[in-house]
């Protein structure tokens, strides 16, 4: 029994002798590869990648590419923003004349019931004839000076 | 300020309150109220004599009180009776008032009134008044629009006395009774003071100062609320009345009546109309415009009382209130906004 395990232990030597001296070897290579001095003094002059160049302009051309698509799409927001506002401006003016036209019926509303239930018809189409100024109520009448006599039904 | 009440030789009760001198009573179913202005001497007397005058009126002309001279005179109105003086005087001017008015003033309604239940003095100020509509018949239908036969009742005064005979119907001196009442006691005023007052249930004259200043201020009752004007005016030397369905209104056989009664229909006159004042220089007259006025409606009052010349302001059932152009100078205040014109 103890020789054969003997002999088993040195086979296993033996067969692990060659995949250390691999793995040195694989190591010192590594290591050679990727020790900086070496490289720059294998290669001081620097060389051009003839693939990475085609990326290059790619990139640079894509780059434009989006620029010029940001820069019209820009150009349409301002075309936007000024069709809104001039809309605006044209809203504003619209409003303004049927505030100017709406204050006459406001007033005649004090004095007569069916103007007044048809403003709140006009202020549901445009919200901003509502907020112009209310026409002032009609002041309360003076209390009646003291008479001397009443004339009534007799 | 102090106030004197007296019971004056003459039997009546005069009470004194800084310049002014008034006596209360009620007759011809109204209250009545004379007031003088900065009292003179004789101020006591004069109200004496205005008063008898309203009594007198109320003694003569009430048609409720079945022994006046009216009532008699009503009982056989086509034979010829001897009344006093001042029924003589009041059954002219009612004739009178019928040819200037064309017929619109016609005291021979009173068929119509009877007819409706107004055959006693009602209780209109205690509120609704229904008369029975089983024992009255119902209110007529509207007739066409026609011209009443014309009314000539026959005075004539022999020796001294006074015979009337009222034609083939019984009369109604109501309201121009109650305005010549206040005429006859505002002559008797004119003397007393610095200013006078009669006042019967509305009906006016009023003449002088008045008791704030060189005028009378005269409200104008809002028919829908008693207590309330609808107008103040400002006025001297004139007579004054209002023709309203405010109080004189009830329900006979199932219809809502009142007791300005057009004699070209004999049905409730002023469709659309609740009052009507007019004034006018002498009080029996203001009580023949406002009521003669009151039968041209609300759709034509307007053009009635200019083409007139009446002094007049109306309120509409709906309370709108207009004026006429000769009306507009005395109005000092409004309730409420005046109809255009």
């Amino acid at each position: 029994m103890t020789d054969s395990r003997s002999l088993r232990r040195r086979a296993t030597a033996l067969a692990l002798i060659p995949a250390t001296a691999g793995l040195f070897g694989a190591s010192v290579a590594w290591a050679g590869s990727h020790d900086p001095t070496a490289a720059s003094s294998a290669s001081s002059t620097p060389t051009v990648d003839p693939t990475a160049a085609a990326a290059a302009q790619a990139s640079a051309a894509a780059a434009a590419a989006q620029q010029a698509a940001a820069d019209q799409h820009v150009v349409e927001l301002k075309a936007q923003v000024q069709a809104a506002q001039d809309q605006i401006a044209a809203l504003q003016a619209t409003l303004a004349a049927r505030t100017a036209a709406a204050a006459p019926q406001a007033n005649a509303a004090v004095a007569a019931p069916k103007p007044a239930a048809a403003a709140p018809k006009a202020a549901a189409v445009a919200p901003k004839v509502a907020a112009a100024p209310a026409p002032a109520p009609a002041p309360a009448p003076a209390p009646a000076p003291k008479v001397n006599t009443v004339t009534k039904a007799s | 300020m102090r106030t004197d009440q007296e019971v004056a030789e003459t039997g009546v009760e005069i009470v004194r309150t800084g310049e002014l001198a008034v006596v209360s009573f009620r007759a011809m179913t109204s209250p009545v109220t004379l007031t003088v202005v900065r009292p003179g001497p004789d101020a006591e007397l004069c109200l004496a004599r205005a008063a008898e005058a309203v009594r007198d009126v109320e003694r003569t002309c009430s048609r409720f009180d079945p022994t006046s001279a009216l009532s008699l005179a009503n009982a056989a109105p086509e034979q010829w009776h001897e009344v006093p003086a001042t029924l003589a005087a009041a059954v002219s001017e009612a004739y009178r008032a019928h040819r200037e008015t064309d017929g619109l003033f016609d005291p021979r309604v009173l068929d119509v009134l009877l007819g409706w239940g107004y055959d006693r003095s009602l209780p209109f100020v205690d509120g609704a008044v229904t008369r029975d509509p089983a024992a009255l018949p119902a209110v007529t239908p509207a007739q066409p629009v026609r011209a009443p036969s014309p009314w000539r009742p026959e005075i004539v005064e022999s020796e001294g006395a006074w015979w009337v005979r009222l034609g083939p119907q019984p009369i109604d001196l109501g309201g121009i009774g109650k305005g010549l009442a206040v005429r006859w006691a505002a002559d008797e005023l004119v003397d007393a003071g610095q200013g006078y007052a009669v006042d019967a249930g509305g009906d006016q004259a009023l003449g002088g100062i008045g008791p704030d200043g060189p005028r009378w201020r005269v409200g104008v009752e809002d028919p829908s609320d008693q207590a309330e004007l609808v107008l103040v005016l400002e006025v001297t030397d004139t007579g004054c009345a209002t023709s309203s369905t405010r109080l004189r209104r009830w329900r006979s056989g199932g219809a809502h009546v009142h007791h300005l009664v057009d004699p070209r229909t004999r049905r409730p006159g002023g469709a659309g109309l609740a009052a009507v004042t007019v004034l006018a220089p002498d009080a029996a007259w203001s009580e023949v415009w406002s009521k003669t006025l009151f039968l041209a409606g609300a759709a034509e009052i307007r053009s009635v009382a200019e083409d007139l010349g009446l002094t007049a302001a109306w309120v509409h059932e709906d309370g709108t209130v207009g004026t006429t152009t000769r009306m507009d100078p005395l109005v000092i205040w409004t309730a409420r906004e005046l109809e255009a014109h």
